[in-house]
């Protein structure tokens, strides 16, 4: 009887461990796809900010280097974000945004 | 007369130490009894119908993940062509049925596909995933500058998946609101 007991324990056991294997892939590819909306979101805020008429002041500078050669852009850095699935995950763009 | 005592004695000893000998060798035999075969038996029957369905399981996980996938996967390289597209047009006008205009492009739902055309060629964009719903939405705001609104919805094989969001046409201004399936652009 113990040893029937047992091997039922184990088979549980087994069959505990396997699921959620089986599973995870789905829920990974559920968050993706939820990943994937909450960018689209956060991408439509940063459209709404490049349209925007009378942003705060450029207080950021952008530097880039050619060759020896080094062009400062003043702009402002705007981040936006966005919330997702069930656990509250978080994803962020930042972007530079030169003054016009 | 003496009693006939010696072969019956001898051949009955004979008889009963072999009859032994069987008996003390099957005792020592290791093996099963039939209660223990039986239970061997329906432990084994319960491993492999667990066993059955958790193969049957993963395989319709994996069949579901990957159709989840291919349907998540065309509804995003959809999303970022229209936002490419679009992003930059000089011109943009919302009609009912696509056109052959020379030099300016279309992008439209063909049946439940988004299809992309130009100067007479077409491309397929999508596969046959998109239900038929205003893709389109020219939205304009207080300042009169335009925004186009994008929303898709995939459906296969019971999966749904939508996928929403707006694009600044930062050479277009002052144009009406109007939603629909086609539209019809100018790339600078």
């Amino acid at each position: 009887m113990a040893e029937i007991l047992v091997c039922l324990m184990l088979i549980g056991l087994i069959v505990i461990m396997v699921l959620p294997s089986i599973t995870y892939g789905f829920i990974q590819l559920n968050e993706s796809g939820e990943r994937t909306k909450a960018v689209y979101t956060v991408r439509q805020a940063v459209e709404n900010e490049l349209a925007n008429e009378s942003p705060g002041p450029a207080s950021d500078t952008l530097r880039i280097t050619f060759n020896r050669d080094t062009i400062a852009v003043k702009g402002r850095i705007v981040e936006t974000e966005a919330t997702f699935g069930t656990k509250g995950d978080r994803t962020r763009i930042r972007v530079f945004i030169p003054d016009k | 007369m003496a009693p006939r005592a010696t072969g019956h004695v001898s051949g009955s000893l004979f008889r009963t130490s072999k009859t032994d000998g069987v008996l003390l060798a099957m005792k020592r035999e290791k093996g099963f009894t039939l209660a223990e075969l039986i239970v061997f038996l329906s432990l084994l029957g319960v491993v492999l119908a667990i066993g059955y369905r958790l193969f049957f399981l993963g395989q319709n996980t994996f069949a579901r993940v990957s159709e989840r996938f291919e349907l998540q996967s065309e509804m995003r390289s959809a999303g970022d062509f229209l936002l490419d597209e679009l992003r930059n047009a000089v011109e943009v006008e919302i009609l009912d049925a696509p056109t052959d205009e020379a030099d300016y492009h279309y992008i439209y739902l063909d049946g439940s596909r988004i299809v992309h055309k130009y100067n007479g060629s077409t491309k397929v964009i999508t596969l046959p995933i998109i239900r038929d719903e205003d893709l389109f939405t020219l939205k304009k705001d207080s300042g009169n500058k335009n925004f186009l609104g994008i929303r898709m919805t995939g459906i296969r094989n019971g999966n749904t998946y939508d996928l929403s969001t707006e694009v600044f046409l930062k050479n277009i201004a002052n144009l009406d609101p109007d939603s629909g399936k086609v539209i019809k652009y100018k790339k600078p």
